[in-house]
């Protein structure tokens, strides 16, 4: 079953002689519940594809529908709620918000829409990853690789059907960088989700269940 | 889903955000405090102004009522109580009016103490008391030097008086206080006890007329709410007048006086905006990436939003209390200079709290309008699009050929082009707050106080008898509060230049058939298309009957004034010839006079060369003049409203009209000595049992100080705020430019530049750019004011300036641009080059 569709996506930066074709007529399809790793140089266009998924952006031409949702019909504050429940972002640079405790960060797109979290999976969430004992405390407080085990458990929390990761381990160090690997996977596969992720890892993109290719904005076989 | 727009995290975010960046938000907090500081100063001076041109028109009203109901009954004036409509009321029962002919054209009462009464007409004895017992009087002190009494408790009063129905009385007491009432004219009364008037009226008190003071639940639209009254009460054919304060046309008057001074608010609101938007701007980039990570994490543009509402309140609540205290603290000091004459300090007794309220509110929206509007300007955005318009330069325009090499100098001059918007504001607010600045110095260093002294007294100080130190009041020569003593001592002080004495007598006189003819000829003459000199006298009834005494009899008023150096001089410095010369010697001769009729071209009095008949003696005329008598204190009586004037020198006066008083005295002095000789005239002022009026030199100085800064003050509020704010956006620039370039400096000494060098580079383009503004700013400045305000200065048509120019502003701005120019880039290099150079490099931008 398919839960993202790509329909002749593009995106262009710039104008004239200056413009750049980040994304130039993709056509993709990912598979609900496999592990999807997109590979290719800088500029390639990897994570404006990224972003166009997420609703981070909208694209010049094409269509992306996410779990039957068509991205392009949505309005602002409709884009924010499907960004709240539908998808989950794991940021190289984690993006976690400086003046939110741990546990504040990670319930903070259910605090977003007033929602309780579900107490078991959120015990759940914290034990796989780890942050029983730092909920209380700052996101500067914490390592590189614990920032972003919290930025995974943001992402799980409100139970998304996709996770997007844009280098996930790029800031970290090789040990860290694997448990984070771990700890995705463990989290697609314990929640039946999907995980789309950038990387520049061979080995990391070996693990995947497909691999895309990215050159100059287009797919490659 | 999780659709629902939770605002309760926004305010968890607002919170958090003021603990984490304690450093900016306290700026923004010190700058929210300089913003609520200047709007609560702008309001409360606007809101004094407006109050004191209300308290003036209820003080030329005369009472504090909003109605004033007069010749009541005293069930007349009950049923009026009842209205519905009246909030509460003050009576008093008058037997009548003194009608001393002394008391010229003022009306004053004869009225049964009541202390509300008296506090609503402002008319509580500040020296003794209310009277207790029979034969006790109360007056104000117009009335004691009209009439010629000591100030002195227990002093005799004789009081000619008459009652409603014209019966004419005349009574003795003693005076048992006196208060000062300068402007209460309409509303004076004398007070006395109910014993006293039931002893003096028959029948007191129903046959005592009743005035009623009605204060309303509504007071607006007074006329009609009075007629109102009256017709539903029954109550028929009494006056009644309306507070002149509650006058909607006044109202509006006031109002508008005061609106320059509430102008000032729109340059706090511009300028607020654009420093809370400055220092904003500081951590733009950071606060646009964090904005476009709440986005991504799905928070909607309302929230956004309610996190910025909820920022921004809490902004304007931190500075409130301090900003509060800070306008009020301006405006204590300021307020006394502008609204002048009270006793008690205007900022606080006009003290309300609207103008606090007034003040957070707009500081509340300039904070709100300053967050907003980059959030409105991102609102729409996605939040890639977002992170894709942060604000990173990148070289442009034409490559020159390098040699490669780069020197600090060089590095400097490249951040010259950098963020040039940013310059821009920068240069734009100091060049208005500089041209505001210097326009408006020039205008206020170009009054001249010696135009101004010499426009509003001739001499230095003019001491005037009590019973002529308002035009209202009609001149007793009985007072005598000046005495020969006192010019005799003045002659003798050091710093007395010059002592002039000024006498005064009215004499009926009888005209000769041609003198009688010339002056009706005179006034039958055209005053222009429409009417005769005579008709446009229309509105003098006493003036006419004058005239038509002197046309059907030929007898007329003479006023014989006595004049001596300071006031002669003015007489043919002011007074043009009409017929003959004026001879100085023949003059003092003792022989002569100087006639003088209307201040018209032509003779309007007995010409040169004809006689006059004074105190016996006839004397020739030696010149006749327009007459100006701008310079005689308080006013002669009714009967002489239409009179001719005879100058003449004082010895002969003193020969002529022996014992008469002395009016009034001009007194020059070396002004070296001004403090010390107004020390001796206020001590003197204060030993003496009888009212004099002294117009001091300092007087006169004082209300020249108070007009020009009443004129210059609003624009050299908003120059200094728009300078301050101008400086302040320099600074902002300064660290704006270094502290976004936090990575690019750890880059440089990745490469291997020095601490020392970092600095100095950072000096030099501090340096830089206060030398670019400086290029700018000085030759802008000197060419708009130098070009610009002598065509200014044209229009004003002020008659006390003397064209001045000056740069001043520019002169002590500048400075203060370089010294910001070396300090900031110092103090900004502790923070640049915090953390480890690594750590440096792997920030963010």
């Amino acid at each position: 079953m398919e839960i993202v569709t790509v329909h002749q996506l593009k995106k262009y930066f710039g104008k004239g002689e200056a413009q750049v074709k980040a994304l130039d007529g993709i056509d993709l399809s990912i598979e609900k519940g496999k592990f999807t790793a997109i590979i290719g140089a800088s500029g390639s266009g990897k994570t404006t594809l990224l972003n166009m998924i997420g609703g981070l952006d909208t694209p010049d031409e094409g269509e992306v529908i996410v779990d039957g949702v068509s991205l392009s019909g949505l309005k602002e504050k409709e884009l924010a709620v499907f960004r709240r429940g539908k998808v989950g972002f794991v940021y190289q640079n984690f993006n976690l918000v400086p003046t939110l405790t741990v546990k504040e960060n990670i319930l903070f797109s259910l605090s977003l829409a007033g929602s309780t979290p579900d107490q078991r999976f959120f015990a759940d969430v914290i034990q796989q990853l780890r942050l029983e004992d730092r909920l209380n405390a700052y996101p500067h407080e914490l390592s590189g690789g614990g920032q972003q085990r919290v930025a995974i458990a943001r992402a799980l929390i409100a139970k998304p059907a996709i996770l997007l990761a844009d280098e996930p381990t790029g800031n970290l160090d090789v040990k860290s960088g694997q448990n984070v690997l771990g700890l995705l996977k463990m989290s697609v596969e314990t929640y039946h989700q999907t995980l789309i992720m950038i990387t520049h890892n061979l080995e990391i993109a070996q693990m995947a269940d497909r691999v895309l290719r990215m050159e100059d904005g287009r797919l490659k076989a | 889903m999780l659709a629902n727009n939770n605002l309760k995290i926004c305010h968890t975010l607002a919170w958090r955000d003021f603990k984490f960046h304690k450093a900016k938000n306290l700026l923004l907090a010190f700058a929210v405090v300089l913003i609520t500081g200047l709007y609560a100063f702008t309001f409360l001076l606007g809101s004094s102004v407006e109050n004191a041109y209300l308290l003036n028109y209820e003080y030329r009203y005369g009472s504090t009522s909003h109605i004033l109901y007069h010749g009541l009954t005293a069930h007349q004036a009950d049923k009026l109580a009842q209205h519905p409509n009246v909030k509460s009321t003050v009576r008093i029962s008058a037997l009548g009016q003194l009608s001393d002919e002394m008391m010229g054209v003022r009306s004053v009462k004869l009225a049964v103490t009541d202390q509300d009464y008296a506090e609503s007409i402002l008319s509580v004895p500040t020296t003794g008391r209310l009277p207790e017992k029979a034969g006790e009087i109360a007056l104000d002190e117009f009335t004691m030097d009209s009439l010629g009494v000591l100030h002195e408790l227990g002093a005799p009063v004789s009081v000619q008086w008459t009652d409603s129905k014209g019966g004419q009385h005349s009574t003795d007491f003693t005076l048992c206080g006196w208060w000062a009432s300068p402007t209460n004219f309409t509303e004076a009364c004398a007070w006395v006890t109910a014993e006293c008037a039931a002893g003096l009226l028959t029948g007191y008190p129903d046959t005592a007329s009743v005035t009623m003071g009605v204060d309303l639940h509504q007071p607006k639209e007074l006329e009609q709410q009075a007629q109102q009254i009256m017709t539903d009460q029954g109550v028929n054919q009494v006056t009644y007048t309306t507070n002149l304060a509650y006058n909607e046309a006044r109202r509006e008057m006031a109002s508008k006086e005061a609106t320059p001074f509430y102008i000032p608010a729109l340059v706090v609101l511009l300028c607020g905006f654009l420093m809370i938007y400055s220092i904003i701007h500081v951590a733009l980039d950071q606060d646009t990436r964090f904005f476009a990570g709440l986005k991504t994490l799905g928070m909607t543009p309302r929230q956004i939003r309610w996190f910025l509402l909820e920022k921004a309140a809490l902004l304007s609540l931190f500075g409130l209390v301090p900003g509060w205290l800070m306008g009020f603290g301006i405006q204590y000091l300021v307020t006394p200079r502008i609204v002048i004459g009270m006793e008690q300090n205007p900022a606080i007794y006009f003290l309300s709290w609207e103008p606090f309220a007034l003040a957070a509110l707009s500081t509340f929206g300039t904070v709100l309008l300053a967050y907003f509007l980059p959030a409105v300007r991102t609102g729409a955005m996605m939040p890639t699009q977002m992170l894709r318009n942060l604000d990173e330069w990148v070289p442009k325009g034409r490559r020159r050929s390098s040699t490669g090499k780069v020197s600090i100098l060089r590095l400097a001059l490249r951040s010259l082009w950098r963020n040039k918007g940013r310059t821009l504001l920068s240069l734009l607010s100091l060049l208005f707050a500089l041209l505001l600045l210097c326009s408006t110095w020039i205008h206020y260093t170009s009054y001249d106080e010696g135009l101004y002294l010499n426009g509003m007294s001739p001499w230095d100080y003019t001491i005037e008898d009590g019973s002529a130190a308002s035009t209202v009041q009609r001149y007793n020569p009985n007072n005598r509060a000046i005495t020969e003593q006192i010019v005799s001592d003045l002659r003798e002080r050091s710093e007395v230049l010059e002592v002039s004495v000024l006498k005064s007598k009215e004499v009926e006189l009888t005209a000769s058939d041609e003198l009688r003819q010339r002056i009706v000829d005179f006034y039958n003459e055209p005053y222009d298309e429409t009417m005769t000199r005579r008709e446009s006298q229309a509105a003098y009834p006493d003036w006419c009957a004058g005239l038509d005494c002197l046309e059907q009899t030929g007898s007329y008023y003479g006023i014989v004034i006595a004049l001596e150096d300071a006031y002669l001089r003015y007489v043919l410095d002011n007074c043009p010839v009409t017929s003959g010369d004026f001879d100085a010697e023949q003059f003092a001769d003792g022989r002569y006079v100087v006639a003088a009729g209307a201040y018209v071209e032509g003779v309007s009095s007995p010409a040169a060369g004809e006689t006059v008949e004074l105190g016996g003696e006839q004397l020739a005329v030696l010149a006749s003049v327009m007459g100006d008598t701008s310079f005689l204190s308080g006013s002669n009586s009714p009967e002489s409203s239409f009179h001719l004037i005879y100058f003449v020198p004082l010895s002969l006066f003193d020969q002529l009209f022996p014992d008469e008083g002395i009016r009034q005295m001009a007194v020059n002095i070396d002004h070296g000595g001004q403090e010390e000789f107004e020390h001796y005239l206020g001590s003197y002022k204060r030993g003496l049992n009888r009212g004099i009026g002294v117009w001091m030199r300092s007087d006169y100085q004082e209300a020249f100080q108070n007009a020009r800064l009443n004129k210059c003050l609003p624009k050299m509020i908003v120059g200094i705020v728009l300078m301050t704010i101008g400086l302040l956006n320099f600074a902002n620039m300064l660290v704006t430019k270094t502290m976004v370039r936090k990575k690019e400096f750890a880059v440089y000494q990745s490469l291997g530049m020095t601490s020392r060098q970092l600095q100095w580079l950072l000096l030099t383009e501090g340096l830089l750019h206060a030398a670019l503004l400086t290029v700018i700013l000085l030759p802008v400045t000197f060419f708009v004011t130098w070009f610009g305000m002598p065509a200014v200065f044209s229009q004003l048509n002020t008659w006390c300036m003397t064209y001045h120019y000056t740069l001043a502003p520019l002169w002590a701005a500048l400075p203060l641009m370089l010294l910001l120019a070396v300090a900031v880039p110092l103090m900004c290099c502790r923070f640049i080059e915090k953390g480890s150079i690594t750590e440096r490099l792997r920030i963010i931008v």
